[in-house]
């Protein structure tokens, strides 16, 4: 029994190895994209403070071809900031993209979600980034592999938070 | 006397660790020979329970000052020092070893909770949820131990509940429903099997899409089953229907409670902290098996609830919460389950209110998890 149970914390110990690394990943290996953004002040029950991030190209209108947990790709153009172009159901070719998982429970319209969604700080600061951004666009510096982003930081005014 | 008491018992650990006996055997021979307190069992469950909602609790008030790797490392540090400990601890102390696992796998999702907040990884955290399930899922397997199984319960019905709330129906969760009804059918625990009953319940009645007809249509079958049981040749089964009731019926009191509430009273956004307080609270009454509990529930929770009414003054809310701590502190010692009962409830909506001040939270169920655990190490 004792090995067992060594042997199901050496697993504990490797999941969250893992988890690390599936964070870092996009952080070390891939490209820069930034993007606009607009920011509000919830808190999460488990993590703390954050400001929740919100994308124009995190809807897309309900239609009987989409369905919740499939992949969408949304395609931005080479600019900086980058644009958002359309999405697509195929892996792009080029590196611009994000990956998104749809979630089609509302009436009319369908959110997807890219794992950027949330941005996690000191409670002063959130509240803080939340009066700053009334009536004003953030932007949010990524990093992408693959369609898997992460978030480095978020700009207002050439500032980096 | 004593002598032979303390033997009995480390033999006792030793025939539930090989097997010979199961832990519902095991409790009736302890109560018989009044071997073990089991007020004092209850007692540091409640505490290990606090200490590890404190932990998590202390993780989201964002310690963006100490570097990364030093949080990493403290929690990786502490999780894995603790879950050694309770492997090392099992032969000579069984119950304490398995109360460390239990508050090891909480320092798990602590860890699992820091990481997704240090990379900023998602709006939804079920998935987090689902991850520390799968790889808390081997310690229920391996010891079968009743407060092992229901922790993991626990945490595959908040997954459950957050991936309904995401519109998902999740019908995974009954892979992970059956894999704990294993580990109680091999390590029999009456209480255990009431929580699993309760969120087996909930399984079917998240399938619904309107809750309250459900809820409706069950208290219809209640009531049936209840008729049913007073018939002498269903005499055999009004134990089951007895079971299906009481865990049932305080589902129900529990949902109409909250979602009344929330529907008519409260502005609450996010609808997950609703869910979290349901099932924690389920956990907590489930082991006081009287129906009488349940208005003792209901009453508290209207008064903490109805706080925000506009004949509530601010004077009689801090009043509200001192006279339910101390009045639980009083009950530990003639009830000690309405106690747990009245503190415990307390403290989660004092969570819910103070979210946001999680240093303050974290302190207040750190305390009290002290308090417990002195309390209980009084009693034996």
């Amino acid at each position: 029994m004792k090995k067992a149970l060594f042997f199901a914390i050496f697993l504990q110990f490797l999941a969250l190895l893992y988890l690390i690394f599936w964070a870092k990943f996009p952080l070390y290996f891939g490209d820069n994209l930034q993007i606009k953004t607009t920011i509000v002040d919830p808190r999460d029950i488990f993590r703390g403070n954050y400001v929740n991030l919100g994308y124009k190209f995190s809807f897309i209108d309900k239609n009987e071809t989409l369905k919740s947990g499939s992949k969408i790709y949304a395609n931005f153009d080479e600019k900086t900031p980058a644009n958002f172009v359309n999405f697509s159901f195929k892996k792009p070719e080029n590196k611009n993209y994000l990956t998104g998982k749809l979630n089609c429970f509302d009436y009319e319209i369908c959110t997807i979600r890219y794992e950027i969604e949330a941005y996690f700080l000191p409670k002063n600061l959130a509240l803080k980034l939340e009066n700053l951004s009334q009536n004003n666009e953030f932007l949010v510096n990524l990093k992408v592999k693959n369609g898997i982003a992460r978030i480095v930081n978020l700009q207002f005014q050439g500032v980096k938070y | 006397m004593i002598y032979f008491k303390n033997k009995l018992k480390k033999e006792l650990e030793i025939w539930l660790e090989k097997g010979f006996i199961n832990t519902n055997s095991y409790e009736k021979i302890s109560n018989f020979y009044s071997l073990d307190d089991q007020n004092s069992s209850a007692l540091i469950y409640f505490a290990y329970l606090c200490f590890g909602i404190s932990l998590i609790v202390l993780i989201g008030a964002n310690w963006q000052e100490i570097p990364r790797i030093l949080r990493v490392i403290f929690l990786f540090g502490l999780t894995f020092f603790i879950q050694i400990c309770g492997v090392l601890k099992l032969k000579k102390d069984p119950f304490m070893a398995n109360m460390a696992i239990f508050l090891g796998n909480f320092c798990f999702f602590g860890s699992v909770m820091l990481i997704s907040q240090m990379f900023h990884i998602g709006k939804y955290p079920s998935d987090g949820v689902l991850f520390v399930l799968i790889f808390t899922l081997p310690f229920v397997m391996i010891l079968k131990h009743p407060i092992l199984i229901t922790q993991n319960l626990l945490f595959a019905t908040i997954w459950f509940l957050m991936e309904k709330f995401q519109g998902n129906y999740e019908i995974f969760y009954l892979l992970f429903l059956a894999l704990n009804l294993y580990a109680i059918y091999k390590n029999y625990c009456r209480d255990v099997f009431r929580i699993w009953l309760l969120f087996f319940g909930l399984f079917l009645i998240c399938g619904f899409e309107n809750l309250f007809d459900c809820l409706n249509i069950f208290a219809i079958f209640l009531i049936f089953l209840y008729f049913l049981s007073k018939i002498k040749q269903f005499e055999k089964i009004s134990d089951i229907f007895y079971e299906f009731s009481l865990t049932f019926g305080l589902m129900f009191l529990i949902c109409w409670l909250i979602g009344y509430d929330i529907y008519f009273y409260y502005e609450i956004k996010s609808i997950n902290f609703i869910c979290v307080f349901l099932v924690l609270l389920c956990f907590v009454a489930i082991f006081t098996k009287s129906w009488f509990s349940f208005w003792f529930i209901f009453w508290i929770i209207f008064i903490d609830f109805g706080q925000n009414l506009p004949f509530f003054n601010e004077i009689l809310m801090v009043l509200n919460y001192v006279i339910c701590l101390i009045f639980g502190i009083f009950l530990l010692n003639k009830n000690r389950k309405f106690g747990i009962l009245l503190i415990f409830s307390t403290l989660i909506i004092l969570y819910f209110k103070l979210v946001g001040d999680y240093i303050l939270t974290s302190l207040l169920f750190l305390l009290f998890g002290v308090f417990m655990f002195f309390i209980s190490r009084i009693k034996r």
